[in-house]
């Protein structure tokens, strides 16, 4: 790590800030940004991060990903449900320097359904998360890492 | 505030519109090193993004580091007809922000 927990976290309030000024973005300024997840560069910690202590449901959730990845800094994923009223469904890899990628908040017309691209610094987990009617449902899927990618 | 440039499509077929986006974003992490200089190159990547539809917004994101550079992302949303419009906008962890828009074919 280049800088210390206590100036990123200072960073990252002051980068609220500006994306509070950003007028155009005010919409999205909204969505807050889990820190609390982010900074933690261990899986459960930042699982916990996210979720607290609410218990993971399993099946529902599909993830697609090769099962051996040339490149780890371009792994391609597709995450996709049966459940409705899916609020948000956020991914991990769960041997990362930082273990939560990312989270998709689904509203009005859009399914639930993310097709990205990851990093994943070595052979591990991709992890998919499922928030629905205030449940939380999670599938993982392994993947073998040739070339790490520079996460 | 140059806005970075971005490329999505947007096509409607059986009731569903399907929407690929590429941003050009270094999505740098904070903990990788210029292999000339040794030193570690600044944390710099998109937090947030967002998609609307005509206007309204249908999906928003948080991202962290561990998002590909130049990130790729598809979604679908029920509906959509050719003409409509989609926009999608991103800001960075350092203030910049970027957005696209695509008719939908």
């Amino acid at each position: 790590m280049s800088i210390s927990r206590r100036s990123f976290i200072q960073r990252s309030l002051y980068t609220g800030l500006l994306v509070l000024g950003a007028v155009p973005f005010s919409r999205i300024a909204k969505a807050a940004w889990p820190s609390a997840a982010f900074d933690e560069i261990e899986y459960q910690p930042a699982l916990k991060g996210l979720i607290g202590d609410e218990p993971l449901l399993d099946g529902h959730v599909t993830i697609q990903a090769p099962e051996i990845a040339e490149n780890g800094a371009t792994v391609p994923v597709k995450i996709s449900t049966d459940l409705d009223n899916v609020e948000w469904i956020s991914i991990f890899g769960d041997k990362n320097p930082r273990p939560w990628i990312s989270r998709f908040y689904f509203h009005g017309k859009s399914k639930p359904f993310v097709s990205t691209r990851i990093k994943l610094r070595e052979s591990s987990h991709v992890v998919a998360i499922v928030k629905a009617d205030g449940k939380l449902y999670s599938t993982k899927s392994a993947v073998r890492v040739t070339a790490g990618g520079c996460v | 505030m140059p806005q970075k440039k971005m490329k999505v499509r947007a096509k409607a077929k059986d009731g569903k519109t399907t929407v690929k986006a590429i941003m050009y974003h270094p999505m740098e992490s904070g903990s990788r090193k210029n292999p000339d200089t040794g030193e570690l190159v600044p944390a710099h990547f998109i937090k947030n993004v967002h998609a609307e539809l005509n206007g309204e917004v249908i999906i928003s994101a948080e991202w962290g580091t561990g998002i590909s550079k130049n990130p790729y992302w598809s979604f679908v949303f029920d509906g959509g007809q050719p003409g409509d419009t989609v926009k999608i906008g991103w800001v960075d962890n350092l203030g910049e922000t970027g957005s696209g828009e695509a008719t939908i074919k």
